[in-house]
């Protein structure tokens, strides 16, 4: 692939050519530039890992990470891969060990990443066996830098990364301080297979105005309408972004809005069992959603009393997992507790509020798959400087991630004039 | 002992179960139900350790009633037709005159171009009350083998 072979017709990024979401070329340079790149990646929460010797697994892109907890308490992330002939190393999703040993030919690995011992070095009867060079403190699993912040792990490959906090920008960090400010529970994992490339979701997530007009469920049960104050928040860099409304601040005159659209949502309806829609404020502030979406592969959320974080873990230009991981407080009571659960329904492959995520990233993915030179339209918010946003009819935030896209993948811009192509 | 009339009754109320969602009768699969029935969809993966998040929860007949006016009125799903593909129920009577059934199922979805794949695959465990004539459920709990579930989960299992 050749740079030529793209093109960006808009330096204000309202045009998004579809071949980013199908090259195989396009998808191998991301795994290099972007994830083993100079970007903070989630992995897990230190919840998960909450004793020395505790694991996960998980992915950074499509490379499978092996994240432990050492004896001395530090987190380590490691390539899930045996440094002798490449066999992934732990198969489990998660578990306690005190050593790594890989199911091939027994090598042995600490919990730091270091080689500790490999069956019969020194062969049989003085044959066979390790040569004489071979240096076994030299071997050490592939290993990440890791950096978290209130809980929250992230790892990078590349050693010349900024420090995680100046990389999430202060905006960001408030958001997880608000979101982690105190100690969490884990209540549990959703996983979602989606036939479709992992920045359809990134998209998804970086466009407030769909959620209004693609998640009926929010505007009928009135959860999230397009006419509630809400916004959009970005870094410096406007590679991050969160989507915030406030429940039940609907503006009747602007709700009028949705009269221009063929599929106004149903008025009338009400749930049987209201619970679902309560929330139960537990923030200082009146804010009751917020998508916190952190470049490249992560989602934290609150809607309401759920409370998850989202991982995007690819699978090839074609396919993505979106990994759900749900947590409460330690100091939920029982009460609390039940209702986070109940609240689970709003999200994940089956929420109410996010099934159609899915499908929605799948029918991108297949009718544009034959437009190699067409583009999508980025547009609704404005074109030009990309901004914050003071309302939620806007999907600006998704013209800042392919900023910072295509800062790191190296692709060159055209000029604002050809945005008018 | 569980008596042939009762383990008639179990067995149609689980073919009208799955008979139901297939024939895309959402209110009347809701039917099946007790008021005060507890459907949930787990997956295999949070049984598996102790974890106790839902796919999909309901806890009494209101939220069935809720779930499925939500899907009729207000989602957007992937346009696909249902088929569900039971094995063979194993029953146990409680000694609160209820009976316990576990049965597995394949469930695979066929796409409005004819196109079907296996979406689920799993186990339910049911509780199961017959009153008179008629079995509903107490319980449905469904065990989700395919916890990494494809698109989306929109109509129940």
């Amino acid at each position: 692939m050749s740079d030529r072979d793209i093109v960006w017709p808009a330096a204000d990024f309202s045009r998004v050519p579809f071949a980013v979401y199908h090259d195989p070329a396009i998808y191998r340079r991301e795994q290099e530039r972007l994830f083993r790149g100079p970007t903070w990646n989630y992995l897990g929460l230190a919840a998960e890992l909450a004793e020395p010797g505790d694991f996960l697994t998980t992915r950074l892109g499509e490379t499978p990470i092996l994240v432990t907890r050492a004896m001395d308490g530090r987190i380590h992330a490691f390539v899930n891969r045996c440094m002798h002939r490449g066999a992934q190393l732990r198969r489990e999703p998660c578990g306690n060990a005190k050593s790594h040993i890989c199911v091939y030919h027994q090598w042995s690995y600490g919990l730091d990443g270091s080689l500790r011992g490999v069956p019969f070095p020194k062969g049989v009867k003085g044959a066979g066996g390790l040569p004489a060079d071979f240096d076994r403190g030299a071997i050490h699993l592939e290993e990440l830098v890791v950096e978290l912040h209130k809980g929250v792990i992230f790892g990078t490959f590349s050693r010349h990364a900024e420090p995680l906090a100046d990389y999430l920008g202060p905006t960001v960090i408030s958001e997880l301080d608000r979101l982690f400010a105190k100690p969490i529970k884990i209540l549990g994992y959703q996983r979602q297979r989606i036939a479709g490339n992992w920045k359809l979701y990134n998209d998804n997530v970086r466009d407030p105005n769909h959620g209004g007009l693609l998640h009926m469920f929010h505007a009928t049960f009135g959860l999230y309408r397009l006419s509630q104050i809400g916004g959009a928040k970005m870094d410096a860099r406007h590679r991050h972004n969160i989507t915030y409304n406030q429940l039940g601040t609907d503006d009747a005159e602007a709700e009028g809005g949705y009269g221009d659209t063929d599929k106004v949502y149903q008025k009338g309806y009400r749930l049987q069992d209201m619970r679902m829609l309560q929330n139960r404020k537990e923030f200082p502030d009146p804010v009751t959603l917020v998508i916190l979406s952190v470049f490249p592969n992560c989602v934290f959320q609150q809607i309401a009393n759920s409370l998850c974080t989202r991982q995007i873990r690819t699978y090839g230009a074609d396919e993505m997992e979106l990994y759900w991981t749900y947590f409460g407080y330690q100091d939920d009571d029982p009460a609390m507790e039940d209702h986070r659960l109940r609240q689970s329904n709003l999200c994940g492959p089956g929420g109410y509020i996010s099934m159609e995520d899915g499908e929605a990233v799948e029918i991108v993915h297949r009718t544009t798959l034959p437009e190699r030179d067409g583009h999508a339209r980025v547009e609704i918010g404005g074109k030009g400087p990309i901004a914050d946003q003071p309302n939620l009819v806007s999907e600006v935030p998704i013209r800042g991630f392919y900023a910072y896209y295509c800062e790191l993948m190296g692709f060159d811009v055209e000029t604002v004039e050809g945005a008018a192509r | 002992m569980i008596s042939i009339e009762n383990r008639n009754a179990v067995t149609d109320l689980l073919a009208a179960a799955t008979l139901r969602l297939d024939e895309d009768e959402l209110e009347s699969w809701v039917e099946c139900f007790e008021e005060t029935a507890v459907y949930r969809i787990l997956s295999r993966e949070n049984v598996a350790r102790g974890l106790p998040l839902p796919l999909f929860q309901c806890d009494n007949k209101n939220m069935l009633r809720d779930r499925v006016l939500s899907l009729r009125k207000a989602n957007v799903t992937n346009p696909h037709r249902d088929c569900h593909v039971a094995g063979l129920p194993a029953l146990e009577a409680e000694a609160d005159g209820t009976i316990s059934v576990t049965s597995s199922y394949a469930l695979y979805q066929t796409d409005p171009d004819g196109v079907g794949r296996l979406f689920s695959v799993g186990r339910y465990r049911d509780r199961i009350r017959i009153a008179g004539s008629a079995a509903k459920f107490i319980e449905r709990v469904v065990i989700v083998d395919m916890f990494s579930i494809p698109t989306m989960l929109s109509t129940p299992i």
